[in-house]
């Protein structure tokens, strides 16, 4: 079974920011899915991700481990990763492992695209 | 009065990404059961994720065609033990890959996180590996409360 979908949600063009939707498993079998595409919208030269985890049930280490190899790959090129609005279960794990200390998490898309504007 | 009695079965499946979201699964419905608190419940899930992941990753050559993985389930009232098994020779989920976040964060090889969440989330962690025995992760986790034993356990 292989439950996880990754899709752009929005583009806001004059901003440069993606905002990427994540629902299902972020884990080892699917995580080869989460660096195909992050590759590929680097690879269109976007420097800024906004991942929106709503609907982000589960995450492991792989999974954890591809959101801190794509932020820093954005910062390298000048860009940056916002966690928009994780799932409860998806900050507890996040919060108990002390990654809500090293990730942008927000709770609005707005607030989200503000970072990229501070 | 409610029998109270041990609870234990195997898993055995293929070594195989596929099979992680199933284990989880019955991981955690089994925990559930025993009482365990959700936190504790995240962090039983994470950990058994991770040790079958190693295996999977790590256990076997590539091209071996049988690649088991077993899972063992043992519950008493107030722990739980989960023993993750592989047949292979591969020498992985030895612990200490990193010793914290920030060392994970600070590497640019992003791995070892693994090893760190099973020995953070679980109250004892033991790896054994006996030559062409393959690795032993086994992991064990103490009911918070021990009002929560084994009622209705099958």
């Amino acid at each position: 079974m292989k439950t996880f979908e990754v899709e752009n949600r929005a583009l806001d063009s004059a901003a440069g920011v993606v905002v990427v939707g994540l629902s299902g498993y972020l884990d080892a079998h699917t995580v080869a899915d989460f660096d195909k595409h992050t590759d590929d919208l680097l690879g269109a030269g976007t420097n800024k991700i906004v991942l929106d985890l709503q609907g982000l049930s589960y995450i492991s280490s792989a999974g954890i481990g591809a959101l801190m190899g794509l932020s820093q790959r954005l910062k390298k090129h000048g860009g940056d990763l916002v966690l928009l609005q994780p799932t409860a279960k998806v900050y507890k794990i996040l919060d108990l492992l002390g990654f809500t200390r090293i990730f942008h998490l927000c709770t609005s898309e707005d607030e989200a695209r503000a970072v990229f504007q501070s | 009065m409610t029998e109270r009695r041990p609870l234990a079965f195997e898993l055995s499946c293929p070594a195989d990404k596929s099979v992680l979201c199933w284990v989880r699964g019955v991981v955690v419905q089994s925990a559930s059961e025993l009482g365990f608190s959700e936190e504790d419940l995240h962090k039983i899930e994470l950990s058994v994720d991770e040790a079958c992941a190693n295996v999977i990753e790590h256990a076997y050559p590539k091209d071996q065609d049988a690649r088991p993985l077993i899972i063992r389930f043992e519950a008493e009232p107030g722990v739980m033990r989960i023993t993750v098994i592989d047949r292979g020779v591969g020498d992985h989920g030895r612990p200490g890959a990193v010793k914290s976040v920030e060392e994970y964060v600070n590497v640019q090889r992003h791995r070892g996180l693994g090893t760190f969440i099973m020995q953070r989330f679980m109250d004892e962690v033991e790896f054994s590996q006996e030559p062409g025995e393959g690795t032993r992760v086994r992991m064990t986790k103490f009911l918070a409360t021990p009002s929560a034993q084994l009622e209705g356990a099958p």
